[in-house]
């Protein structure tokens, strides 16, 4: 198929993972990118070194077998000719079941790729508001500057930029006991149907061994750069829990509002759940973001 | 929930991003800029490959863009297509990103019932999963030709 794209060019901004993909695939089809990277004149506080697509956290993809949906993402992008995959391929290092990498070969291949090819011109820059290229592509990634935040959240409105993620965990509806859960809304989610929330109910007992366990357990360590980040709206659920033994039961498991049918009574405590898909596959815990090590979560 | 499969951990992170729902068109273009296309975490996908997953999509919609033709997106029963559904359908206002997880997925087709009629029992997850995957693997070689893909 021609490219046809005449004197168009696209201007991508952040040569993270994202961006120099979508520069890679754009210039593979003839057309001319810009490819503005901020570094060496500016990092985020989480990047160390100027090569493109650095990865700032661990050094793995994540699963590779088709039985886990991220091995299956990988799999689309081997045969799509990705650019992050075949580079990830090249540089692989031996992980189990995970596909992992040499750090510093990964951003080497991509960087080297992406200096190579005639149709992408690189720029050190920092952009300080949206591009005013009629084609352009923003990947500037979690820790985007903030003069270029502003300018995305001044575009969407106050409301629709967010700064934080507060993940909440989800499980499968298969594997939820319905004898013992029970469906309703508190009575401040009037808006919500009756039936959108479902309540696991604790008793006491139980609601004082889930507190111990979560005072216990191994807690991610912050990356520097996030260290006293916590706000009032999004505390994770252990540090609710250290702040007083009864807040979590007066937060997102308070039982106000709610009669557990098989007692007829209010129970101690719940975890809500809420349908996370329209399939009703998947429930997530309303309220438990938080920053215990995934076994501690088990 | 004593036996409760957890699909996704929870986690709290600083990560900027948008609310996709309101804020993406299914093309990732941000509504009231056509041409101005967002990909990677700042979309709204957690992890590596979901970021440089959405930088594919975001690349080839510029490219169909630069060449005057219509948008050309994954298809739904692919992992791309189930990654681009979390963008469209999540919560407006609670928007949290996510990581791919087979959760996602449109799910298939149910069991038919067997040869003496009685109705079929339901999947279990790995060939659930299995199936899920070949599904997927099916659809996207339909639009790797349509995208010009190298191995198309």
């Amino acid at each position: 198929m021609s490219s046809a794209a005449g004197s168009s060019r696209v201007t991508v901004v952040g040569a993270g993972l994202a961006g120099c993909e979508a520069a890679w695939q754009l210039a593979s089809r003839g057309v001319e990118v810009a490819l503005v990277e901020m570094k060496p004149l500016r990092r985020s506080p989480a990047h160390h070194v100027d090569d493109f697509a650095e990865l700032v956290c661990s050094n793995s993809l994540r699963g590779a077998s088709l039985g886990n949906a991220v091995g299956l993402l990988k799999e689309e992008m081997r045969r799509l000719g990705s650019l992050v995959v075949r580079a990830a391929d090249a540089t692989a290092v031996p992980a189990g079941r995970a596909l992992a990498v040499d750090r510093r070969a990964f951003s080497e291949f991509i960087t080297q790729a992406v200096n190579r090819h005639p149709r992408i011109e690189v720029r050190h820059e920092v952009v300080d508001r949206l591009p005013d290229a009629p084609l352009a592509v923003l990947a500037t990634g979690p820790l985007t500057a903030p003069e270029l935040a502003d300018a995305l959240r001044e575009h969407c409105g106050q409301e629709h930029l967010y700064f934080y993620d507060a993940i909440a965990p989800t499980v499968y509806a298969d594997s939820i006991d319905f004898d013992v859960a029970f469906r309703a809304s508190r009575w401040e989610d009037a808006a919500a149907g009756a039936g959108d929330y479902l309540n696991l109910p604790l008793d006491r007992d139980e609601y004082e061994a889930f507190v111990d366990a979560l005072l216990a357990a191994d807690t991610v360590e912050l990356h520097p750069f996030e260290a006293a980040l916590y706000f009032e709206g999004c505390l994770p659920i252990e540090e609710m829990a250290r702040r007083g033994r009864r807040t979590l039961a007066f937060g997102p498991m308070k039982p106000v509002g709610l009669v557990d049918p098989r007692s007829g009574r209010r129970p101690h405590a719940v975890v809500q759940l809420r349908q996370e898909d329209k399939h009703g596959v998947l429930y997530n815990l309303v309220g438990f973001q938080t920053k215990l090590r995934i076994g501690a979560q088990r | 929930m004593r036996e409760a499969v957890f699909a996704r951990y929870g986690s709290v992170h600083r990560n900027t991003y948008l609310d996709a729902p309101r804020s993406l068109a299914p093309t990732l273009e941000l509504v009231g800029r056509p041409g101005l296309f967002v990909v990677g975490q700042m979309a709204g996908v957690e992890g590596y490959v979901e970021s440089a997953a959405l930088g594919f999509v975001g690349g080839i919609g510029a490219w169909r863009r630069a060449s005057g033709a219509a948008p050309a997106l994954p298809p739904a029963e692919t992992a791309h297509g189930a990654l681009l559904a979390h963008l469209r359908g999540g919560r407006s206002g609670d928007f949290q990103p996510t990581n791919v997880n087979y959760g996602l997925f449109p799910p298939l087709p149910p069991l038919e019932p067997g040869p003496d009629g009685r109705p079929a029992g339901k999947r279990r997850k790995r060939e659930k999963n299995e199936q899920l995957a070949r599904r997927a693997l099916a659809a996207l070689a339909t639009w790797a030709r349509e995208i010009g893909a190298p191995s198309s």
